[in-house]
């Protein structure tokens, strides 16, 4: 049988399963509960969790593994960076996921999964059992990419991709500057989490030099050739922050060579660049659990674009940035489409609910200056083979201000709108 | 194998099944439009859409549609849904609780 309609859904799955594979009956056909755990609390995983548990309305046990009370999003980190927002804006904590949607939230790490005995192990040593599986652990960083750059050097120069903290500390980095000195922005290469977000990063810290510092400099050491929004931050850039950015690509500078933590000096083919501060961002690879659980090929846990299924395990569904989710970019709001897509499909294979044509979308927003917003979209539909694009937009240069602000502030109904369809 | 596996969670419907506007179908939609809009939005920028008259609802989704009502985002999602589409979320944001 082929989807041949958008509305095509799923009845008596569990007995059409099961008869026609001739496997014996999983415990939850038996009368028990069915069992999902989710490995991560993010944008894919909290999504995952609070849909699972509402909708099933209590027919599936739900558990949530993240081992941060408060999570910080990636997402409006920059906007933080840039003053725009204050630190505990970002914050947010699984207390309605637990007390609202009745997610069993445990605070731990996930150190292994055993896919043959359908067990998660905790850092603590306990065992989870599952019947479902949803791996959503973001990215991990390969520090060894940039030659100097170590987790012992993410103090010096933070790289900051991973909210929290590190946001905190490159914030009063950059905020200490010495009068007219110079911030490096290190973007990372393709592919990597939130492909506008290096981009907006040197936005939000120009927004702040040229206020606190406007003597400061700017230098962007892209190890790429263009970049997500390339027109729209490069004509923001001009105009809000005249000779304060100067972005350089890799055939020009030949790459960062290595980096000397103690000199803060950044080594090029062209010129060694002295920071007083700096922000570095390596190249990335899917969270370690994604290894241990053997889901990866490569760096990235290839899926099944209609459930979100992993290519290696049936039984686990991979969300958001550790997934090979093709044409979709690695975004928060990415993984919290994911998400309501792998959350049908397994309440579907569980409880024999309604499984509907899946469908996708994103939208990132960036923000230039303050009041100066630009966004690119797209939605998405699932192939055979990958996720595939139906339909685009992008921001367009020239805009009128209106329009611009119109879209910052669409951006913090967004942030408002995601978070509470995340934690509330 | 798995794509068989796969293959047993879709069942075929006609399209009929659902003209009315069917609101578990909305429902199912609606998982995309609570990414931006809120239940309890008055004021923002991304208005919320519960308890939406639904004659309105579906005008408005027809105008973004045909880009007579200016939004990118709203022009690209409109842009994939069908009529039956639009009907079923209006359907179900018309019967939800709106704003305070």
């Amino acid at each position: 049988m082929t989807i041949v309609d958008r509305r095509n859904f799923t009845t008596g799955l569990l007995g059409l399963g099961a008869m026609s594979a001739g496997l014996s009956l999983p415990a939850y056909a038996q009368g028990a509960k069915p069992r999902v755990v989710v490995i991560g609390g993010g944008a894919g995983g909290a999504t995952a969790a609070r849909y699972i548990a509402k909708d099933s309305k209590g027919a599936i046990d739900v558990t949530l593994i993240e081992p941060t009370k408060k999570y910080y999003t990636c997402f409006f980190s920059n906007l933080y960076l840039g003053g725009l927002h204050d630190y505990d804006y970002i914050g947010h904590t699984y207390n309605a996921l637990a007390a609202r949607h009745g997610v069993n939230v445990v605070h731990d790490w996930a150190v292994g999964v055993d896919g043959a005995a359908k067990t998660v192990e905790l850092g603590s040593g306990a065992k989870i059992g599952y019947d479902r599986l949803v791996v959503s652990p973001g990215i991990d960083l390969k520090y060894e990419s940039v030659n100097g750059y170590s987790i012992d050097a993410q103090d010096t120069m933070p790289h900051a991709w991973k909210s929290g903290t590190q946001v905190a500390l490159l914030k009063s980095q950059v905020e200490n500057m010495r009068e007219g000195g110079t911030f490096i922005m290190v973007p990372p290469p393709n592919p990597f989490r939130c492909p506008p977000g290096p981009y907006e990063r040197v936005s939000m810290i120009a927004h702040i030099l040229s206020k606190k510092n406007p003597t400061a400099k700017i230098i962007v050491l892209d190890p790429k050739e263009k970049f997500s929004k390339q027109a729209l931050f490069t004509e923001g850039w001009q105009k809000h922050y005249p000779d304060m950015v100067e972005w350089i690509p890799a055939s020009v500078s030949g790459g960062v060579k290595n980096i000397n933590m103690d000199t803060m000096e950044i080594e090029t083919d062209i010129e060694t660049f002295k920071a007083d501060a700096a922000s570095v961002v390596p190249a990335q690879k899917s969270g370690a659990i994604c290894d241990r659980a053997g889901l990866t090929d490569g760096d990235w846990c290839p899926i099944v674009p209609a459930t979100m299924q992993s290519r290696a395990d049936e039984n686990v569904h991979v969300l958001g940035d550790a997934s090979v989710a093709s044409a979709m970019p690695k975004s928060g709001f990415s993984a919290n489409s994911q998400a309501k897509v792998a959350a049908m499909a397994i309440r579907g294979a569980l409880t024999g609910s309604k499984v509907f044509e899946p469908r996708f979308g994103n939208t990132c927003w960036s923000l230039i200056d303050a009041n100066d917003g630009v966004k690119v979209g797209a939605n998405y539909k699932a192939g055979a083979d990958k996720i595939e694009v139906v339909d685009k937009f992008i921001s367009k240069t020239g805009e009128d201000d209106a329009l611009r602000t119109a879209t910052y502030k669409e951006s913090e109904a967004w942030y408002s709108a995601i978070s509470a369809d995340m934690f509330s | 194998m798995r794509a068989i596996a796969l293959a047993f969670n879709y069942v075929c419907m006609t399209a009929a099944s659902y003209a009315g506007g069917d609101p578990e179908y909305g429902q199912y939609l609606s998982s995309e439009c609570v990414t931006c809009h809120q239940s309890t939005g008055s004021g923002l920028q991304i208005p919320a859409i519960n308890g939406m008259h639904e004659a309105g609802f579906i005008a408005v989704m027809k105008l973004y549609r045909s880009r007579q009502l200016e939004n990118q985002t709203m022009q690209t999602v409109a842009r994939r849904l069908s009529d039956e589409d639009i009907a079923a979320l209006a359907a179900y944001f018309s019967a939800l609780e709106p704003p305070d």
